[in-house]
């Protein structure tokens, strides 16, 4: 016999107001406690910063609202690319070091597990020529906001491709809920990746200073 | 009524210990019951001859408390006496309290509860001793029943001793509402469930029933993996078993060793992978290996009777002892269930409420209004839909169409394993894939139900910070003592929910009359004159309804429910008739069974004797 909602039991033995009592009598015995927040009450939320969503080949949704423009400059570590930003007020100090900056608009991913991450798309030159990899790539990161895409990087016509994820393959995607001057500390200030004055150990690097440090 | 500080609302609080004669299927057959109140500070001594149909005290604003109590209220119940309205049972309460605090199980009784408050008891010896000598049964000389009659008084001064000290950490409502839980397993247990007293007894002599498990061999067996012996009775033929992996095409797991791995879950797993080509070999090896004895505990009346056990998980689950329950046993078994001329019976479940449980608890974690998990819930069939959304089965297809009802089997599997973190390898193993699709399956559940898993982290983080479990009917369960897996606590909180939901479902139908015989982990079973069937399942049905919206929302606003199935025995309108309970996972062995038994009866009807094993 499969379940029937539409109809309506017969209830002649029991009328409903009495079941209605009872119901109200057996909820007033709960002992609702604290609901439960585990890792993401204690703040152990982070977000990263890198080229592309990860891990490879995952579907992916960007915040439609989060897209701040900031000056970076891309610091090789080992085989990985490093995202630095830099404040406005440090962008000459830096160059007349011969380090240059270039703006970059930030996009928010999420993974469907709830992975975010920070993804820097460079902006067009002041001639506004973009590469092709950073125009696709901004163009992935704008599909992603309405739908799950996956990113695809094209080596052959040198592009990112997309491929959007079959309908209803993903519920909508779980946003934090923190303001963008806190994603934006999070991303890069808390991990040390964001240069404000030349107190910074990059800075002191780039300078020479950190050697001097040493000796001294 | 005021103790120690504590203001109760009776009149009186009742200690109360019956000593019993227990035989296996019978109910309790009482020698003597000791009831201590708290109020005057007497004790009662009642000899079997002095105890009547009448409760030995006043029953409306009376507490009764009681140490395993559904031994108790069975007590009441075989001699003819109300239950007591207002239960407490001091078992399940410090069960609750030493929950996940690694006390063993066989320290939880009435001596290991008071050594754990430091109160004194009497020597466990002497308890086996008395006990030991009530089990041998009447007559009792005079000494003896003086020595019983002692033993007893003192198990109710012990109680006292333990409700004191445990007053202080009992929540009055909820413990009420535990006990009345209690009293209705009680009355479950001295009703029993139908057995077919014709089949029965064949199978549970010995001798049938060791014909029986050889004959079907072959029946059973078709692709030859069983082999006669030297002693001419039936292996389990390992080459034979290899070649027949291989023909059928079936990766089957191996041991470090590279053998191949034949442990009872290996079989299970692979017995849900492959329904058709091993279940039926698994089912055999079962039987051959594990049943050799038919021994349910069924009484002289045709009713199978065993301890329920209430509250006996750490999730809270009833769990009576597999051996001696129908429902426990291989699930072909449970076709002995028949209803008595004139009555019949109804089996009424939850549907996917594991997952619909989850779905609820998981939603509005995170600030968001679209929850997958509980739009699957409610398309009717989660498994399928979950499905069709992975590509896994068409999406036109329905459980009709064929091979989508198998797979449909599969995907629940894969649905629940992974609610608890099953990983890839057990998956692929389950589901007869490959680790790659396993693999990829897994991520499509954590991406599609991503609002869950945000859930069941967080629960998990939450409860080894927090060292405890609770749910808001009072369970609970310490965590980081004993209790480390993190599948186990991810499960925890869905069991104990849907644990909590069947009790209120249990208690509420009880209470308006109707005769519900066995609980069957998320389902019961009820009985009724044939007449009144339908209302009674009717009534259920809106009661198991109810039940989930109180214990799934938080307030009365939300409506969230789970559905149930219901299936009538006998059921008019089920074409072929059948009068007797049926399981489409046990009819083939079933029906072996009974065409061996009926072989056999006709040999003996033509020979006049039996054949030899």
């Amino acid at each position: 016999m499969a379940d029937e909602q539409a109809k309506k039991p017969d209830l002649k033995l029991v009328p409903e107001e009495e079941l209605d009592e009872e119901e109200r009598e057996f909820r007033a015995l709960r002992r609702d406690v604290p609901g439960v927040k585990g890792a993401s009450e204690v703040g152990m939320l982070t977000i990263s910063v890198g080229k592309a969503p990860s891990p490879k080949n995952i579907y992916y949704r960007t915040h439609k609202t989060f897209r701040p423009v900031m000056a970076l400059v891309i610091t090789e570590v080992g085989m990985d690319k490093q995202f630095i930003a830099v404040m406005p007020n440090m962008i000459e100090p830096l160059n007349s070091m011969g380090i240059t900056t270039a703006d970059h608009t930030l996009y928010l991913t999420v993974t469907p597990e709830g992975g975010l991450r920070v993804i820097p798309v460079r902006c067009p030159n002041e001639e506004g020529v973009q590469n092709e990899w950073d125009r696709t790539k901004e163009e992935a990161m704008i599909k992603g906001i309405d739908g799950w895409h996956r990113l695809y990087s094209d080596k052959a016509n040198n592009a990112y491709k997309t491929f959007p994820a079959p309908a209803g393959r993903f519920g909508e995607p779980n946003w934090p809920d923190l303001k963008p001057a806190r994603i934006i500390r999070m991303a890069f200030k808390d991990k040390g990746r964001l240069i404000s004055d030349s107190s910074h150990i990059l800075v002191q690097k780039w300078a020479g200073r950190d050697q001097e440090n040493k000796k001294s | 009524m005021n103790v120690n500080g504590i203001e109760l609302p009776f009149l009186d609080v009742v200690f109360e210990d019956f000593e019993f004669i227990s035989i296996l299927g019978e109910r309790p057959d009482v020698v003597c019951g000791c009831f201590h109140s708290l109020r005057t500070g007497q004790a009662t001594r009642l000899w079997r001859d002095q105890l009547n149909d009448q409760l030995p005290y006043e029953n409306e604003w009376t507490l009764v408390v009681s140490f395993v109590f559904n031994a108790e209220g069975t007590c009441h119940l075989s001699l003819g006496q109300p239950l007591p309205k207002n239960v407490l049972d001091l078992s399940h309460e410090f069960k609750r309290h030493v929950n996940g605090k690694g006390i063993p199980r066989k320290n939880q009784g009435l001596i290991g509860a008071l050594q754990y408050f430091g109160l004194d008891t009497i020597a466990p010896k002497r308890k086996d001793v008395m006990r030991e000598r009530i089990m041998k049964g009447w007559p009792f000389t005079s000494e003896e029943r003086e020595q019983i009659l002692d033993y007893c008084t003192k198990d109710v001064e012990m109680l006292r001793q333990l409700f004191l000290a445990m007053l202080p950490r009992i929540d009055f409502p909820l413990g009420l509402f535990h006990g009345e839980f209690v009293a209705a397993l009680a009355r479950s247990e001295h009703t029993g469930v139908p057995i077919d007293t014709e089949v029965y007894p064949q199978l549970a002599d010995q001798k049938t029933w060791m014909e029986i498990r050889d004959s079907m061999v072959p029946l059973v067996d078709v692709h030859g993996v069983y082999v006669r012996n030297n002693l001419g009775g039936w292996s389990f033929n390992l080459a034979c078993f290899e070649e027949f992996c291989v023909a059928e095409g079936i990766d089957w797991p191996r041991t470090e060793n590279g053998k191949l791995d034949l442990r009872r879950k290996t079989f299970d797993s692979m017995g849900k992978a492959y329904p058709e080509q091993i279940e039926p070999l698994r089912q055999l090896r079962y039987i051959r290996d594990k049943l050799r004895k038919i021994q349910l505990s069924v009484g002289h009346d045709g009713r199978n009777r065993t301890v329920l056990w209430p509250f006996s998980s750490k999730t809270s689950r009833t769990q009576p002892k597999a051996k001696h329950w129908i429902f426990s046993s291989s699930v072909w078994l449970r076709f002995l269930i028949k209803p008595e001329p004139g009555t019949a019976l109804a089996y009424i479940d939850y549907s996917s409420m594991e997952f619909g449980a989850a779905a609820k608890l998981s939603d509005k974690h995170v600030p968001f209004d679209n929850n997958p998990m509980l739009n699957a819930y409610q398309t009717g069939d989660p498994y399928l839909k979950f499905g069709k959304t992975v590509d896994q089965i068409p999406p036109d297809a329905s459980r009709k169409t064929p091979g989508v009802d198998a797979k449909r089997d599969q995907l629940k599997v894969m649905c629940l394993g992974t609610q608890y973190g099953m990983q890839a390898l057990t998956l692929s193993t389950r589901l007869g894939v490959t680790y790659l699709e396993a693999y990829e399956m897994l991520q499509l559940h954590r991406g599609l139900f991503s609002q869950y898993w945000h859930w069941s982290e967080d629960w998990l983080q939450h409860s080894l910070t927090t060292g405890m479990m609770r749910k808001p009917y009072g369970w609970q369960c310490a965590t980081g003592i004993t209790e480390f897996s993190e599948r186990s606590i991810r499960n925890w909180p869905i069991q104990s929910t849907c644990a909590d939901i069947f009790r209120l479902a249990y208690v509420w139908g009880t209470r308006h009359g109707l005769k519900l015989i066995a609980p069957v982990h998320d389902a019961v079973l009820i009985e009724a004159p044939e007449d009144r069937i339908k209302a009674d399942v009717a009534l259920m049905r809106e009661i198991m309804r109810r039940a989930s919206r109180v214990i799934l929302n938080e307030t009365a606003d939300d409506t969230f429910e789970l559905r149930t199935d219901a299936k009538s025995i006998p059921d008019p309108e089920n074409i072929p008739y059948v009068d007797r309970f049926s399981d489409k996972r046990g009819t083939e062995l079933w029906e072996t069974v009974l065409k061996l038994l009926a072989e056999r009866r006709q040999q003996i009807a033509e020979t006049g004797e039996e054949k030899s094993a």
